[in-house]
């Protein structure tokens, strides 16, 4: 697939992944991978950013094994956000499909 | 490359960041690469997963707003995450001051809302109290007169069992039962004028220290209009304080009296 579009939704993702419940870095990067191939390097600088303005909350938890993880949890604003990106993205992904079809046909 | 070296690498390309951040990115790295160990991969693996570390550390400090070529040349200056923000990107900075009036609001609320309820407890309680002070002499008294009662109702009995023997002991012990309700019901009328004495004394006092606010509300007001009222205006909240700590200090003794009777009983 495309890095281009990738990078693109690749927020949006990320976002309805801890929608339903707080994860720890490496679960939401197997998450995404379900989804996506993407570079497992390229999540954590995606999620300090969305950290960084606010969209995810982030504390720390004891875990059975090794040391304490990091976990997002998702914010108001978060939410919002993703609303937005879904909107955005059922948009632009319908326009792009309408304008493949009205090509095949025409 | 092994982990070692990836992380290593790692530090030194973002050591711009502050000293907290770093630890952070490195932990979170660091446990992925562990747990993609666990998985069954090599360490060489875990880390090839992430690419090519260069641009994994552009993007990095792309999140932070710091641009990597300027970082590169000047690493040891220690460039805040929040300070590449600064540029006057207004739309952002007026939607972090909306950000922050609802954080203020919302903490207002909470705070408002904690010290509502506190007060409503307090004044609950401090009512349960005083209702219970009013109740109390009904209350208490009552099993006690109903035991009384019995007794001089044996009493009685055991008089007229006696009668046989003698008619004067069963008039006597008759007398004696009489005697003592009365004496109880006496000891109980005492009790509850008592209570009543600083119930009452506590409630007038109490009003007077409204009208004193009210007094002191008005004289305020007209204070303001004008008129020489300074020294009402003073009174009114000498007699304020006054009586309202008296009614407080009554209120307390109930209490208190309440207390001491309530631990003798136990």
């Amino acid at each position: 697939m495309n890095s281009q579009f990738k990078k693109g939704v690749l927020e949006l993702i990320v976002l309805e992944s801890v929608r339903d419940r707080d994860m720890y870095g490496y679960e939401l990067v197997e998450e995404v991978s379900k989804v996506i191939d993407v570079n497992e390097g390229t999540i954590y600088p995606l999620l300090k950013r969305l950290t960084n303005e606010r969209y995810f909350e982030t504390y720390l938890r004891e875990s059975t094994e090794g040391p304490p993880r990091k976990y997002y949890h998702i914010t108001a604003a978060g939410i919002l956000y993703r609303d937005s990106l879904e909107k955005e993205w059922n948009e632009f992904s319908e326009k792009v499909s309408l304008f493949l079809k009205e090509r095949r046909d025409g | 490359m092994d982990k070692k070296e990836f992380l290593e690498k790692l530090k030194k390309n973002i050591s711009v960041l502050e000293e907290r951040e770093i630890e952070d990115i490195i932990s979170e790295y660091e446990q992925h690469i562990d747990m993609r160990i666990a998985k069954g991969l090599s360490e060489e693996e875990a880390i090839a997963d992430f690419g090519d570390i260069d641009e994994l550390c552009t993007q990095i400090l792309e999140a932070y707003s710091v641009d990597s070529q300027d970082s590169a040349g000047n690493g040891t200056e220690p460039h805040p995450a929040d300070e590449a923000d600064d540029e006057p990107d207004y739309e952002k900075l007026k939607a972090e001051g909306k950000k922050a009036a609802k954080k203020a609001a919302r903490q207002a609320k909470t705070v408002a809302g904690e010290s509502a309820q506190r007060i409503g407890d307090f004044v609950r309680s401090n009512f349960s109290r005083l209702s219970e002070a009013v109740k109390r002499p009904f209350k208490k008294k009552r099993p006690e007169r109903g035991t009384s009662d019995k007794e001089s109702f044996e009493n009685n009995e055991t008089g007229g069992n006696l009668r046989s023997a003698g008619i004067f002991a069963g008039v006597r012990n008759g007398i004696k039962g009489i005697f003592r309700i009365c004496i109880d019901i006496s000891v109980w009328c005492v009790k509850l004028a008592w209570n009543f004495f600083w119930i009452m004394t506590a409630f007038v006092s109490g009003i007077f220290a409204l009208f004193s606010v009210f007094g002191l509300g008005l004289m305020a007001v007209l204070l303001f209009q004008g008129y020489p009222v300074a020294g009402i205006g003073l009174m009114s909240l000498g007699g304020a304080l006054a009586f309202g700590a008296f009614t407080v200090l009554c209120t307390i003794f109930m209490v208190k009296m309440k207390r001491n009777r309530g631990g003798k009983a136990a």
